[in-house]
């Protein structure tokens, strides 16, 4: 039923990505979108009014690519995501601490650890007169797949895996 | 109706339903709970819809394959492995094999991993492994030891046959 894909198919291209520590993480280089995968995306903006768009459908990378290997390839495996945030030396937010720009912001599936999304503090406003420990809009800076663009939104502007439960969480790699 | 739930798979409603797709593993937790694959599953067993029309789908929709693009219906090919989990039928044994067995390549982001993970489902509620023996008595087991033929025999005893053995022919044949 699918000899064309098996004999056809494309094992893609790899670099070397590594953590800080060495070990090698899992990668491949996405082609690049086609027009129908470019119009699903509009289609898909299209219902997020507040998505404010930094480059349009693009391939060759994914979340995790844009986040931890500069936007040269997919990084496809969730567990190795949370293997860059160990060996990468990155510490949760404490609680009551700010974000910064450029923090990284985790959606992991509720009441496990599975990641199920990664994405960058793109802008952090403070409410004035309110709370320091509360009172902060942040955008955060996505690239949804890799055959997506990327799109700066609200923080709990997005919809994972059809609508499945998350936390985020914030992580850091500041001192 | 038939042909309305398998090409809700492949409609713009169903593929914007899903958002943003982190791992084959969360898009089938997901598809699990997808009213689009409990459409189909019901359809396939109620019979309004062929296992030969689920067949004809997929052919068209492999039209549109083309090597190094990423397939647009790859979540739709993942949704019907889902489907096929809970179906004991030659069909769907073939699907979900076929399926994993195209393993990892850029055209195909999800839907071999999802098979692959279907089938295991699949094949822990249906075993298909069968064990088969060859049983000799003693006149035989002489007969094929003093036997000119040219392939090889090993004799491995089996605990609970005291007086036959249990032959097992390699498959390699000896030259002369």
């Amino acid at each position: 039923m699918f000899e064309i894909a098996r004999f056809a198919g494309t094992p893609g291209r790899s670099i070397v990505v590594q953590t800080h520590k060495g070990t090698g993480l899992e990668n491949y280089v996405a082609p690049e979108p086609t027009v129908q995968s470019a119009n699903l995306y509009a289609a898909k903006r299209k219902q997020h009014p507040g998505w404010a768009q930094r480059k349009p459908a693009a391939g060759v990378y994914n979340c995790a690519g844009m986040v931890w290997a500069s936007r040269r390839t997919t990084l496809p495996e969730p567990s190795d995501w949370r293997r860059v945030l160990q060996e990468d030396n990155y510490r949760q937010v404490r609680r009551g601490e700010l974000p910064h720009v450029g923090d990284l912001v985790v959606y992991v599936r509720k009441g496990y650890t599975e990641i199920l999304h990664v994405a960058v503090v793109f802008s952090v406003d403070r409410f004035i007169g309110h709370d320091p420990s509360g009172g902060v809009a942040i955008r955060v800076l996505s690239k949804w797949d890799n055959q997506s663009g990327e799109d700066s939104h609200a923080l709990d502007d997005l919809v994972l895996n059809g609508g499945e439960e998350y936390v985020s969480e914030i992580w850091t790699d500041r001192p | 109706m038939a042909s309305r739930v398998l090409a809700a798979l492949a409609s713009d409603e169903f593929l914007v339903s899903l958002g943003t797709v982190s791992s084959a593993e969360a898009l089938r937790r997901h598809l699990q709970q997808s009213e689009f694959v409990k459409a189909v599953g019901e359809a396939l067993t109620s019979g309004e819809v062929s296992e030969e029309r689920v067949r004809q789908f997929v052919s068209d929709l492999m039209r549109s394959f083309k090597p190094g693009e990423q397939f647009f219906y790859d979540p739709a090919l993942a949704a019907l492995a889902v489907v096929m989990r809970r179906r004991y039928t030659p069909f769907a044994d073939e699907f979900l094999l076929d399926l994993a067995r195209v393993g990892r390549i850029v055209e195909f982001p999800f839907s071999p991993r999802v098979a692959q993970l279907c089938r295991l489902e699949w094949g822990a509620r249906h075993p298909r492994v069968k064990k088969k023996t060859k049983t000799y008595n003693e006149a035989a087991l002489r007969a094929l030891r003093h036997a000119k033929f040219s392939y090889r025999v090993v004799l491995v005893s089996s605990r609970r046959l005291k007086r036959t053995g249990t032959i097992k022919r390699e498959a390699s044949y000896a030259t002369s």
